[in-house]
């Protein structure tokens, strides 16, 4: 395939290229739908430290 | 022929220009710095088009292009398996699956770096702490590997002495970091991005076309698998459109267990705890952002690191074609059909006549390469390897070679047979990787393009740079000092320090021979360490309520430890390198010298998150519910 003799090497070139499609596929549908918005009471900037340090 | 470094006043208003562009958008993400979350998280208002192309910026630096591209031109096309990893994990698992949790993560507890989130996941200031100082301790070596391949590419754009152009380098890029911070990192990294696709693009396209098109270049490329070199053969290089063999248990095996164990799993899988990539997970409004962002991601990964590859791969084919012709006598055949030989190399001096190429190693010195006069005196086949009294071993310099059919061979007195060859990428570029990307670009490719590769290089260690300073000052300044101390102004200390830092070891590291080799290692070895210490953590934290803080600490601590183990006593050549021992501990019973530490650390120290988090008492459901983004205002 492709020129190339060994599989799992024709493999690798395929897959790099179907795997580029997914993500550009993965934005377009995906990334259209989604809706999440960003939560509506976000901390203020803060520079607390954690409680209960070891 | 053309060199890279010739400068003419268009070239150099070329590279002022890209540096005026640069310049620019640090002064825009200065203009627009207002705070701590502006200087630390780009203001959480990120483009998804910025995101995605400041990740893939970051992700890909010299090493990638040159350092892996040659890598590709001395094993293949086998490594594209690192190419696909890098973009379904580092790209689509990233952003989607970890991403989203990560953002949503990140604001509910206002963390503005890695180990602020893993610090405040689990109410640990140790862990945000210890975090800060893997970061501080070990990325600027990785820094300063990225720095030296930028100031290589720097000194020659502008004839500057290296010293001064190492310092120059690191200078301009900490200042737009250390002024415009994260959004300055990022906008710039967006153009350097940008400008990267571009110079692959037309990389790919001329590749291509020199190799007579993609079916038959890679059919071409395959037929050269008589020429790999004995010492490839032997540890399971198969040719470059081949897989290498699969096994486990002899040297002739250590080739799979490299690009597969180490390159394609540790960078593949590596990339998801590394802190300059994970930070910008929060520097986005929402996820919808991430989303959008994944497909230019990839895309982007494709084009940088495929085209590296494949280029590097069929640079074997246009050196055979069109490389330099050496001149030799055959030693060896290795495929009479396609006129495939092993020839001991020779060259004729006008006034001495013909002498015998030889490889010279003398102690203390760098090997080189001298001529033996007269040639063929031991006989018609190679030069042999001897070591004379003075310790300097000698050996033919023998090479794996195309004999070109149309020249007819010189018939010398004593007998010998002259003829006239080319040979393959890394005996082109005289035995050193590094050179067969920027040597095929000399070469092959038109002087314009040179120069936008030369610029597309530059792009590619300044954004990957300024990402490194960005996170190792965020680092010192907040997770190790602590957060609440001088706020962002402590942070551009932290700027400055990695500044010195990454221009200290690279300017001293070129006089100590031991340093050379530490610095070059220091990639893979920055990469292992993160994933071992910080993805059971990172993972467990974002998924897995269950887990504790203790869990995460003393996961964190195992993997670290495995790691830094590892590469001390038995991974080669890192624990050489390093020098607590002369050879691996495991010398003896391949191929354990070459596993990668993450095979081993990685899951050691997620087998420990899970046992101590469920030997201990779960955290408190309230801090839980405040991660997750669960908790209600109060009516």
């Amino acid at each position: 395939m492709l020129g190339i003799e060994d599989p799992w090497v024709a493999a690798a070139y395929v897959l790099c290229v179907a795997a580029a499609a997914l993500c550009v596929l993965y934005s377009l549908f995906v990334g259209r739908a989604s809706d999440e918005e960003s939560p509506s009471s976000r901390a203020p900037e803060s520079s607390e430290a954690p409680r209960n340090n070891p | 022929m053309h060199a890279l470094g010739e400068i003419s006043i268009g070239e150099l208003a070329a590279v002022l220009i890209y540096l005026f562009i640069t310049a620019y958008l640090g002064w825009l993400g200065y203009q627009g710095t207002k705070n701590s979350t502006d200087y630390m998280v780009a203001g959480r208002k990120a483009h998804p088009t910025v995101v995605a192309l400041s990740y893939a910026a970051t992700f890909i630096s010299t090493s990638a292009i040159v350092g892996f591209g040659g890598a590709a031109g001395m094993f293949g096309m086998s490594l594209l398996w690192l190419c696909f990893a890098n973009i379904l994990i580092g790209i689509f698992v990233a952003f989607v699956w970890l991403g989203r949790p990560t953002r949503r993560m990140g604001a509910a507890l206002d963390a503005h770096t890695f180990p602020e989130l893993l610090g405040r996941r689990f109410q640990s200031r140790f862990l945000q702490a210890f975090a800060g100082l893997i970061i501080v301790l070990f990325m600027p070596l990785y820094g300063t590997a990225v720095l030296i391949g930028g100031t290589e590419f720097f000194s020659q754009a502008l004839g500057l002495e290296y010293g001064a152009a190492l310092f120059i380098f690191a200078a301009l890029v900490a200042a737009y970091v250390f002024f415009g911070g994260l959004k300055g990192v990022m906008y710039t990294d967006a153009f350097q991005g940008a400008l990267m696709c571009l110079a692959m693009i037309v990389l790919l396209l001329f590749t291509y076309k020199l190799a007579g098109g993609v079916v038959e270049g890679h059919r071409a490329l395959g037929e050269l698998k008589a020429l790999v070199p004995a010492s490839l053969q032997a540890i399971g290089h198969r040719g470059w459109t081949a897989m290498p063999e699969f096994g486990f248990g002899s040297p002739k095996y250590n080739l799979w267990w490299i690009i597969v164990g180490s390159l394609t799993l540790g960078v593949g899988v590596g990339v998801l705890a590394q802190p300059q990539m994970a930070v910008r997970f929060l520097t986005v409004r929402s996820g919808r952002e991430l989303d959008r962002a994944v497909g230019l991601g990839g895309v982007f990964v494709l084009l940088l690191v495929g085209t590296s590859y494949v280029t590097g791969a069929l640079s074997n084919l246009y050196f055979i074609r069109h490389g330099p012709v050496f001149e030799g006598r055959v030693v060896k055949t290795l495929d009479a059909a396609r006129g495939q030989a092993l020839i001991q190399v020779m060259e004729k001096d006008p006034e001495r006549g013909w002498a015998d190429m030889a490889r010279v190693s003398r102690p203390g010195a760098k090997p080189a390469t001298e001529p033996v006069f007269p040639a063929a005196a031991a006989g018609k086949g190679p030069l042999p390897k001897e070591k004379l009294p003075d310790g300097t071993v000698r050996e033919g310099l023998v090479i794996p070679a195309a004999l070109i059919k149309d020249s007819p061979p010189t018939k010398l007195e004593n007998g010998v047979q002259v003829v006239q060859g080319r040979t393959i990428s890394l005996f082109a570029a005289k035995g050193l990787s590094d050179r067969i990307i920027p040597l095929y670009i000399t070469t092959a490719l038109p002087k314009w393009f040179g120069m936008l590769f030369m610029l597309s290089l530059l792009a590619a260690a300044m954004s990957t740079l300024s990402s490194q300073f960005h996170t190792v000052g965020a680092a010192l300044g907040r997770d190790v000092v602590g957060p609440g101390r001088g706020g962002f102004l402590l942070v551009r200390l932290g700027v400055l320090v990695a500044f010195l830092a990454a221009a200290g070891i690279g300017y001293y590291a070129r006089t100590s021979p031991m340093a050379v080799s530490v610095v070059a290692r220091a990639t893979a070895i920055f990469f292992g360490l993160c994933a071992s210490a910080f993805i059971p953590t990172f993972v467990g934290g974002l998924f897995w309520r269950r887990m504790t803080r203790a869990g995460a600490i003393s996961s964190t601590l195992v993997g670290f430890l495995v790691t830094a183990l590892w590469l001390l006593l038995v991974k080669t050549p890192e624990c050489r390198v390093l020098g607590l021992v002369s050879d691996s501990l495991l010398a003896g019973h391949p191929n354990w010298p070459v596993v990668d530490p993450l095979l081993v650390a990685l899951p050691l120290s997620a087998l420990t998150a899970v046992l101590v988090s469920l030997a201990g008492k779960p955290m408190d459901p309230a801090h839980l519910a405040r991660c997750f983004g669960e908790e209600t205002a109060n009516p």
